[in-house]
């Protein structure tokens, strides 16, 4: 393209914020120049991409805030219709409250906030059967996997009272927590777990661990355990270094 | 207030997403599982009915009259999206009339939204760049900032953000170019 106009201008041209008079000149210029036009072509169609793309990321990040609100406001575990309502009206009250806030404050996630959104994973969790023949731990599991981590939660403290020791039970009712709010429970739960060399659910609680820091903006803290997990020989390396990375640019 | 949704989305201001989350997720789900849909249907559909609506909105196809009618159009958008994507399935199942998912619109606008494999394929390019040029991309061409802008929410100097623009934008048209021939 030979033209005298560059990209910046082609699409400020696109985004209608050209003035008048230049978005004449503007429209003259590619009616005598092809290439010109051909290039405001293409430029739509790039802005297009990255435009529906860029929505696509924020919906995902704003799917995953939505959904896990949804579940913090979900209280006991029986299954009634009391109980139904009262999620309900919990629910509804809790949703009035954030659209309250946000009409009061207009407050923006903090940064950490979304590094936090953009992080935390559930767990696949482990296979569990679904028949008569199915435990307590795979009732438990099934309900970690159906995303009501309150009954799950329920469920994982019930058998962790019997078998206080055993990490697997910590690390799945930590998660639970860090998803019904409670992350100072949470952090209690995956700091008690093993961390003895080659022990991989050691090394889940700590980058675990290292998410909930972050969201309580406890990044120092969390940027110490990050820096345990950057060896090369450990599952959570790589993710580790990114988001390391990550915390770094926002300082 | 009756306006500010409607600019909000004209701004690509996420707050317009949150909003439409709010007032809608609830009754787009309900009607998705009722007829034949899962709890993943409802948040491709919610997600592909957003897009489809900003698209609309910004290609003027959507004649704003007051946020009521906004959060009506969208449903609308969603029902129509579930139809299609029901006989995708090849499901034959015909959804109820329902005054909240049946606004009366232009049926050429809603035949010609923007599709599934579109979208996928968009954001499949987009996530082949690295995050540095998807960083100044989204805030060139999506937030539409000012080089001076850019260049300071990224950390370059003008003339060298001028000049990462430029390789990403190329990059960008590459992947972009060699889609459409493996096509």
């Amino acid at each position: 393209m030979s033209s005298k106009y560059n990209t910046e201008d082609i699409v400020k041209f696109i985004n209608g914020h050209m003035d008048d008079a230049g978005a004449d000149i503007f429209r003259q210029a590619m009616q005598e120049d092809a290439a010109l036009a051909e290039e405001v072509e293409a430029q739509r169609k790039l802005a297009r991409l990255v435009q529906v793309a860029s929505i696509k990321q924020q919906l995902d990040n704003i799917h995953q805030e939505y959904t896990s609100e949804k579940t913090n406001v979900i209280p006991g575990a029986k299954h009634t219709k009391t109980r139904y309502m009262w999620q309900w009206i919990v629910a509804a009250a809790a949703i009035a409250g954030i659209g309250l806030f946000l009409f009061l404050y207009r407050v923006a996630p903090s940064a950490n906030d979304k590094l936090f959104a953009e992080h935390f994973k559930d767990d696949d969790g482990v296979p569990s059967l679904m028949g008569n023949s199915t435990t307590s731990f795979d009732d438990a599991m099934v309900y970690y996997k159906a995303g009501d981590y309150q009954q799950a939660a329920s469920k994982f403290d019930l058998l962790l009272a019997a078998k206080p020791g055993n990490d697997s039970l910590k690390y799945y009712e930590a998660l639970c927590q860090v998803r019904l709010k409670n992350e100072d429970k949470a952090l209690q739960l995956l700091s008690a777990i093993s961390a003895t060399p080659g022990n991989e659910l050691g090394l889940k609680a700590k980058w675990y661990t290292a998410l909930v820091l972050i969201h309580q903006n406890k990044s120092k803290e969390a940027v110490a355990i990050l820096g345990k997990l950057t060896n090369p020989e450990f599952a959570y390396s790589k993710k580790a270094s990114a988001l390391l990375k990550e915390l770094s640019g926002d300082k | 207030m009756q306006s500010d949704l409607y600019q909000l989305l004209l701004n690509n201001n996420e707050a317009a997403y949150r909003e439409i989350y709010k007032a809608n997720y609830p009754l787009i789900k309900q009607y998705v599982l009722k007829n034949n849909g899962s709890e993943d249907d409802v948040k491709d559909l919610f997600q592909e009915g957003i897009i489809a609506l900003w698209d609309n909105v910004h290609a003027e196809k959507y004649r704003h009259t007051n946020e009521n009618m906004l959060h009506g159009y969208f449903r609308t958008i969603c029902k129509y999206k579930w139809m299609e994507i029901l006989r995708t399935k090849s499901k034959f199942i015909i959804l109820p009339d329902d005054e909240e998912f049946d606004m009366k619109t232009d049926e050429t606008v809603l035949s010609n939204l923007i599709r599934r494999e579109e979208i996928n394929e968009f954001t499949g390019i987009f996530s082949a760049l690295s995050d540095k040029c998807r960083q100044i991309l989204s805030l060139f061409y999506y937030d539409k900032k000012s080089m001076k802008e850019i260049g300071e929410a990224t950390g370059y100097e003008i003339s060298s953000m001028r000049n990462e623009k430029y390789k990403c934008i190329e990059k960008l048209r590459k992947l972009y170019t060699e889609r459409l021939v493996r096509r």
